[in-house]
């Protein structure tokens, strides 16, 4: 994957990119950095007062939770041990009755013979498989609380008390990425699955699950009508809609740290994620192009101006800025209007001019990938030329036919996220080029393709259909080598490669000295449909316990 | 489902235009195979029989589409001519039975104008070997129960048959299989007649089988010679199975209220064969009174509840175990699960709590005693059917896969040969 190749990451991006990127698609505020300065300020102290507010009202709740354990003081680094299971750190070798050292939510040390100090609260782990909690490439709302409206980000809606975070948790899912899609899509074609009978006096609305190939239409785009389930065929439009800019949907990566805001977000924007339509056809791809070429333009101009701060910050500059400062005295007033006239216009002409997306700049600096949904080998193809020509990093999600493309995926460095369980008929006669193929995670895999896995539904359900939504997460991975991958692969799809695509691989995905202490306690072999997450480890606290939190059934296999 | 409706119609009527008799030149072929076949031994692993305990190094003898001999390798011998197959580092263990599927033919399972329909059958309609049976194959199931839908009362008369290709009167192994009834839910009227409450519902069930049982007692009569023969009447004549207590009833229900009363209307005013067909949401805490009169249970396709008293999942068949239910399985409700996806049904019941060897049975054995089709598949035992699956290891683990497929003794999927499908 070309995006673990570039080191800049979202957190250690500058404070003033930060602060453009809160901003992006902002158009109010652009141009007037002062008034985006105290709106910032005022936006910070609100976030403060929301965040003192929260901590004093979570208090009661996380205090009973604290006194059950030790309570260490807060001056002291807080030191926790996992000791005795077989860690399998992802990355390196399992490391066979080891044990894992965390400080400070960070993980210090592993081997098999660390020195456990003193003060160090141990957490036994004998018989058991220690892994790095599981990444989840896309977990719909998971941690979401508040929808944020167009303008917000996506943490200002975080809940760390969603129950849902401990669903999650009990299948080992320690952080993951929310997205919010920009709408629609209720309706009309879902690969997961044909509408589940409805039951009256069901307080929860039934969640829909039907095969694609049950709804497959061949290439017409249609949607179906909510009334009667009859497809509805597009309609010509009268006249043609000129190209909308993309709009890529809202996406975060969160840690699945429950009762802990401040540990919850890791980034956002993670992806320039966009929708196939909006860079489908002719008008749209130019549209795109186009304002890739904005985009190119404004990182040429940061470039250029870089280069010249960097000569002018020289010892010299410093006697050319005061030579230049008498001489400003020396001007006389006309001089001065004239100036401030063109100031003026400058302004005006830059306000006329179409911002470049700083997601798009994000995307072509390899700071971030696209995501995009491609299933067909007609829109993989197409998603893949316009990357490899416009040089970004490319995630497909989705494709269901991508193993006929493998090799050129492979060549290309693009990655992609699959779920083994999604079908799309094949044509008939054409098996070998259309449709789905239960094999291809092998084949992912031998043409050296980065896979994440996701699950058929990205949301947690409580309908009561088992092993479709987001807790499945471990068990589509057992579907992968069912598909031919091995173990190691299919445990890397749900950990670092996720974390890879994420950029977020310097912090989670394995177990690794200096990387977050996101653990997980397992009581079996971490892809075996029996298996439970005894522990979960977030952040170097346990976040969820099999025991004390009674998510899941509680019952002995082995 | 709407697309695949319309889809299959489409198949079914472009069949019933073109095609005199449904039955295409390969379906010949396999039966000339078979004449001239005279029996194979598969060499195996493992074998579940699902009629005792698990044998190491079996050898199972096929002889015309039947099962000859299971045993130890050391204990049977191999006649002379046999084809051999050597699945030695594989497992074995009996076809998966599917209680609850809308697969096996064209999707057009609800009639909605009566509100019970015992003159509807759907084995007119079934399209063997279709593509959504081709994978069931690959994922092990050769029998499913084949039922009309839940949008009436009393849905129809549904069919027993095996997955595998051939004309409809190879693959139907009874007809009619099952009468399907529903109560609650999806057969709701929502015009405002008899029937948009569960009080109307019961009442135009109990009704219809009313009028079946007096005729079917009348007709019993007439053969006794005490009565004269009953007016002919095919809206009732396949009634006579069911009371005769030879078929089952499959009744859609679940919640604890609604099996209440499929338990005191079906099986105790109407003594019939009951088969709980969902039996999903709170229903486990009416366990013990299905435990009570022998009732089975295919729980499905959910299989899982959420307790909300104490914010915890409760795996639904678990549940059923708990509490003595001793005839008990799983269900995919396909489409709503994918067919193929049986035993990951019955997985996830393991997840929650449920015993491997119990969901092993559950999905072969226990599910044919609940259709009442034990006499010919569900186990490997000399004299059933030879519906055999191989796969790479326990099928309850989604990390194998099935590798070859008998069904009637011949093998119908080989990923030797075939394309994997699942």
């Amino acid at each position: 994957m070309k995006t673990s190749a570039s080191p800049v990451q979202l957190t250690n991006t500058s404070p003033k990119r930060k602060r453009m990127n809160s901003f992006a698609g902002n158009g109010l505020y652009s141009g007037f950095n002062s008034r985006l300065v105290i709106h910032s300020l005022a936006r910070r102290v609100c976030i403060a007062v929301t965040l003192v507010l929260l901590t004093l009202m979570c208090q009661p709740l996380l205090a009973e939770e604290e006194s059950e354990g030790k309570e260490e003081k807060k001056d002291k680094p807080e030191i926790v041990a996992i000791v005795g299971g077989d860690i399998h750190t992802v990355t390196g070798p399992v490391v066979r009755k080891g044990t894992i050292l965390v400080e400070d939510g960070k993980i210090k040390e592993i081997g098999q013979s660390v020195k456990v100090p003193e003060e160090a609260t141990v957490i036994k782990a004998d018989g058991m498989t220690v892994t790095p909690g599981f990444v989840a490439i896309n977990m719909s709302r998971v941690g979401i609380g508040t929808n944020p409206s167009g303008k917000e980000k996506l943490g200002d809606g975080l809940n760390p008390f969603d129950r849902n975070l401990k669903y999650a948790l009990g299948v080992g899912i320690t952080s993951g990425c929310v997205e919010l899609s920009a709408g629609g899509r209720r309706f009309g074609r879902r690969a997961e699955g044909a509408p589940v009978e409805m039951y009256p006096g069901l307080e929860e609305p039934v969640e829909e699950f039907v095969t694609e190939a049950m709804m497959d239409f061949g290439d017409l785009n249609t949607s179906l009508c909510p009334c009667c389930g009859l497809p509805v065929l597009p309609t010509e439009p009268i006249t043609s809609q000129p190209p909308a800019a993309p709009k890529p949907r809202k996406m975060a990566a969160l840690k699945m740290s429950f009762g802990n805001l401040d540990s919850m977000l890791m980034g956002e924007d993670v992806f320039y994620s966009v929708s196939p339509g909006a860079l489908n056809g002719a008008l749209a791809k130019h549209n795109f192009r186009k304002n890739l070429q904005l985009a190119r333009e404004a990182i040429e101009a940061e470039k250029k101006a870089g280069s010249e701060k960097k000569t002018t910050s020289s010892a010299k500059s410093k006697a050319a800025a005061a030579a230049k400062g008498a001489a400003e005295k020396k001007l006389s007033k006309e001089e001065k209007a004239k100036q401030a006239k063109e100031r003026a216009k400058k302004l005006k002409d830059a306000k006329k001019k179409p911002k470049p997306d700083p997601n798009l700049i994000k995307l072509l600096k390899g700071e971030i990938a696209m995501l995009v949904r491609a299933n067909t080998v007609n829109e993989i193809n197409d998603m893949v030329d316009l990357s490899m020509e416009q040089g970004y990093d490319l995630v497909i999600q989705g494709g269901i036919e991508a193993w006929v493309l493998a090799d050129k995926l492979g060549a290309a460095g693009v990655g992609v996220i699959y779920t083994p369980r999604s079908r799309r008929r094949a044509r008939k006669g054409r098996e070998d080029e259309t449709g789905s193929f239960v094999e291809s995670p092998r084949i992912f895999q031998e043409k050296g393709i980065p896979f994440s896995l996701a699950t058929l539904s990205s949301s947690i359900s409580m309908n009561g259909l088992a092993g479709r939504d987001l807790t499945s997460l471990p068990l589509e991975a057992a579907f992968a080598v069912r598909g031919g991958a091995d173990e190691r692969t299919a445990l890397k799809a749900i950990t670092i490669t996720p974390a890879r695509m994420l950029g977020l691989d310097d912090r989670i995905g394995s177990l690794e000295e200096g990387k977050d202490a996101d653990i997980l306690i397992l009581n079996g072999s971490p892809l075996d449909y029996r298996t439970y997450v005894e522990q979960a480890i977030v952040a170097g606290k346990v976040a969820y316990d099999r025991q004390k939190d009674k998510v899941y059934p509680l019952h002995e296999h082995q | 489902m709407i697309p695949n409706h319309l889809k299959t119609i489409l198949t079914a009527v472009l069949l019933y235009l073109f095609a005199a008799t449904p039955v295409s030149a390969e379906d010949t072929d396999i039966k000339k195979v078979d004449a001239e076949s005279t029996g194979v031994a598969v060499h195996v692993g493992k074998i579940f029989t699902c009629a005792g305990d698990p044998i190491a190094d079996g050898t199972i003898l096929i002889k015309d589409g039947k099962i000859e001999a299971v045993g130890t390798r050391k204990e049977i011998e191999v006649p002379q001519g046999y084809e051999v197959v050597d699945h030695s580092d594989q497992f074995a263990m009996p076809g998966l039975v599917e209680a609850h599927s809308h697969v096996g033919g064209s999707g057009d399972l609800n009639e909605m104008v009566y509100q019970t329909n015992p003159e509807l059958r759907n084995w007119d309609q079934i399209i063997p070997h279709n593509d959504q049976l081709k994978v069931a194959i690959a994922g092990g199931v050769t029998t499913i129960c084949y039922i009309p839908g839940s949008g009436t009362n009393m849905g129809g008369f549904g069919v027993l048959m095996k997955s595998g290709p051939g004309k409809p009167e190879d693959v139907i192994i009874r007809a009619p299989g099952v009468l399907k009834i529903a109560q609650a839910g999806n057969p709701e009227r929502r015009g405002g007649e008899t029937g948009s409450g569960r009080m109307g519902m019961n009442y135009v069930i109990r009704q219809q089988l009313m009028e079946g049982k007096y005729y079917v007692r009348q007709y019993d009569a007439f053969l006794k010679g005490k009565a004269k023969e009953p007016e002919f009447n095919l809206r009732l004549e396949n009634f006579k199975p069911l009371f005769h207590r030879e078929i089952p009833v499959v009744v859609h229900t679940q919640q604890y209220q609604v099996i209440q009363s499929t338990v005191r209307m079906l099986h105790d005013e109407m003594n019939l064969k009951v088969v709980i067909d969902h039996g999903t949401f709170d229903a486990y805490k009416i366990g013990r009174e299905l435990a009570k009169r022998d009732i089975p249970v295919m729980a499905g396709p959910r299989a899982f509840q959420l307790d909300r008293e104490r914010g915890q999942i409760v795996g639904i068949v678990n549940e059923y175990e708990k509490r003595g239910v001793k005839v008990l399985g799983v269900n995919t409700d396909a489409p709503v699960i994918p067919q193929e996806e049986l035993f990951f049904q019955a997985t996830m019941a393991v997840r929650f709590g449920w015993s491997e060897e119990r969901a092993i049975r559950g999905v072969t054995i226990e599910a044919a005693k609940a259709l009442m089709i034990d006499d010919r598949v569900g186990s490997l035992e000399p004299g059933k059917d030879a519906d055999i699956v191989i796969s790479t290891g326990s099928i309850l683990d989604p990390r194998n896969y099935v590798k070859e497929v008998f069904i009637d003794g011949k093998s119908v999927y080989d990923t030797a040969k075939d394309r994997r499908r699942f």
